[in-house]
């Protein structure tokens, strides 16, 4: 299979769970202006608030949003990012592993946890421009969307 | 062409004189906002600056553009058709076509002087090059690309480093992938850039990240951390041994703002599989038991997992004592 093709078929067999409240990790570092979207609502980020999938992290211009996902990945989200989590599983000992993000706007710093160790090719960020697959460790993504 | 040329041309001088009259009739001129009052004040100065020094006999239809300027009025460029340009003309055509699309894009709103610049710039080059002042036609073109360009704004643009490990120094790998053709990073800070003319690869400075992304690193959490606790065979107890590990978990959690743990517990690979499901899952809960006591952390901040045999750190084949697989691994994060 060609490895571009990975984040795609990875997309599709992490099943998404409509509705899932089960929280995959939490709020460890907020400054400024930084809020967590989920559907109609916003919720201001603070300390120890749970992220759960599909959540989306927006910051405003002075703020930044740092998450630490179950799995040990790190997250941190810039200044004027928009950042959604669409797919995360995390289910040792036996269970699929991957997880899924796309950066619309901003900038992301990235540390992967024990789910890109587990198994590689199933992590991808997408961006505007295209599809990062991750295979480990640190990354830094910027996306200027333009004008 | 040339005869249609020049009538449009002629046509076109006559109502941009005549809205100049108007202009000049009115009681004041309707600079609406600031904005306005830019981009009239850079168009009356550049139109002006051509009527001064025209590009062919077009001293008077830049004095009248500068006049219609000075009144307040937002007109936009000539027109392809008012100037005979032969060859050049689906150049022209092109650039006129990019100019309205930015103004479309609001650019005489977001950047008036750049907007007025570029207007004065493609009609000095239009008249240049109807003129056959080639020097002149080129610095005047010159000028339209570089307003242009800035109209258009910073292009979308995505950069991917791959930075060096924080613990080890190390790099991960990662790739880019857009429209079929993929740049593989693995090495850490090197990076790739993609824009509308495709993905570039570049070196980058940590010093030049830090400046730029500083913001960005200070909002990572803190590192999570692993720690392995040791357990006597077949035991699920907690050592002595076992207990100054612990006390370094203890402190960690303290430590952490909003601290959570994952307490993962493993055995050797001697007895069943199922027996030693049970037993790791008895390693996990006793170590969990010893931090819950010790820290207060929350149950809902704790994830239990046991892989009994499952996950070795050392290699050996079934039946084999093996005192470092007989192990719980607590990850604070």
């Amino acid at each position: 299979m060609p490895r571009y093709l990975a984040p795609l078929v990875l997309a599709l067999l992490i099943t998404p769970l409509a509705a899932n409240a089960e929280p995959i990790g939490k709020v460890k570092q907020v400054d400024g202006d930084a809020n967590i979207q989920r559907g109609e609502q916003a919720i201001s980020a603070e300390q120890g608030l749970a992220v759960e999938r599909g959540d989306l992290l927006v910051t405003g211009a002075d703020g930044s949003l740092g998450v630490t996902l179950k799995d040990g990945t790190l997250i941190a989200a810039g200044p004027n990012t928009e950042l959604s989590v669409d797919d995360f599983a995390y289910e040792p000992p036996s269970g699929e592993h991957g997880m899924v993000a796309t950066l619309t706007k901003g900038t992301l710093n990235y540390l992967s946890g024990q789910i890109a160790e587990f198994s590689s090719d199933s992590v991808a960020v997408n961006v505007p421009a295209g599809t990062i697959a991750v295979r480990g460790t640190h990354l830094l993504i910027d996306v200027e969307p333009g004008r | 062409m040339s005869r249609v040329g020049y009538h449009l041309k002629r046509f076109g001088f006559v109502a941009i004189g005549l809205v100049g009259l108007a202009a000049c009739a009115g009681p004041t001129p309707p600079a609406e906002d600031a904005r306005a009052l830019a981009y009239s004040q850079q168009a009356q100065t550049g139109y002006q600056g051509l009527a001064d020094d025209p590009p062919g006999a077009n001293g008077e239809h830049f004095q009248q553009h500068a006049y219609v300027a000075a009144g307040g009025d937002t007109f936009g460029p000539d027109t392809v058709g008012s100037r005979d340009l032969g060859e050049a003309t689906p150049n022209a055509t092109r650039a006129l076509a990019r100019l309205y699309a930015a103004f479309d894009d609001g650019a005489r709103t977001r950047n008036p002087e750049m907007s007025a610049r570029a207007q004065v710039a493609f009609d000095c080059w239009i008249a240049a090059v109807e003129a056959g002042e080639s020097a002149r036609a080129q610095a005047c073109r010159d000028d339209l690309q570089a307003a242009l360009a800035s109209l258009a704004g910073s292009a979308a643009r995505t950069t991917v480093v791959l930075l060096a490990d924080p613990d080890d120094g190390g790099a991960g790998e990662a790739d880019l992938t857009r429209d079929g053709s993929t740049e593989t990073l693995n090495r850490g800070n090197t990076g790739v850039v993609a824009t509308d003319s495709g993905l570039n690869r570049i070196d980058v400075s940590g010093e030049e990240l830090r400046r730029r992304y500083g913001k960005t690193f200070d909002a990572r959490p803190q590192l999570p951390q692993t720690y392995v606790v040791a357990f006597d065979f077949g035991g699920a107890a907690i050592t002595a041994d076992a207990r100054q590990v612990l006390n370094q978990v203890v402190a960690d959690i303290r430590n952490r703002e909003v601290p959570e743990a994952t307490i993962a517990g493993h055995t050797d690979t001697v007895g069943t599989d199922a027996d030693n499901e049970a037993l790791s899952r008895a390693r996990a809960e006793n170590v969990q038991a010893y931090i819950g006591t010790e820290t207060g952390l929350a149950a809902d901040s704790v994830d239990i997992v046991s892989f009994g045999e499952s996950r070795l750190a050392v290699d050996t084949p079934d039946e084999t004592p093996e005192p470092r697989n007989r192990r719980v691994e607590v990850n604070v994060r």
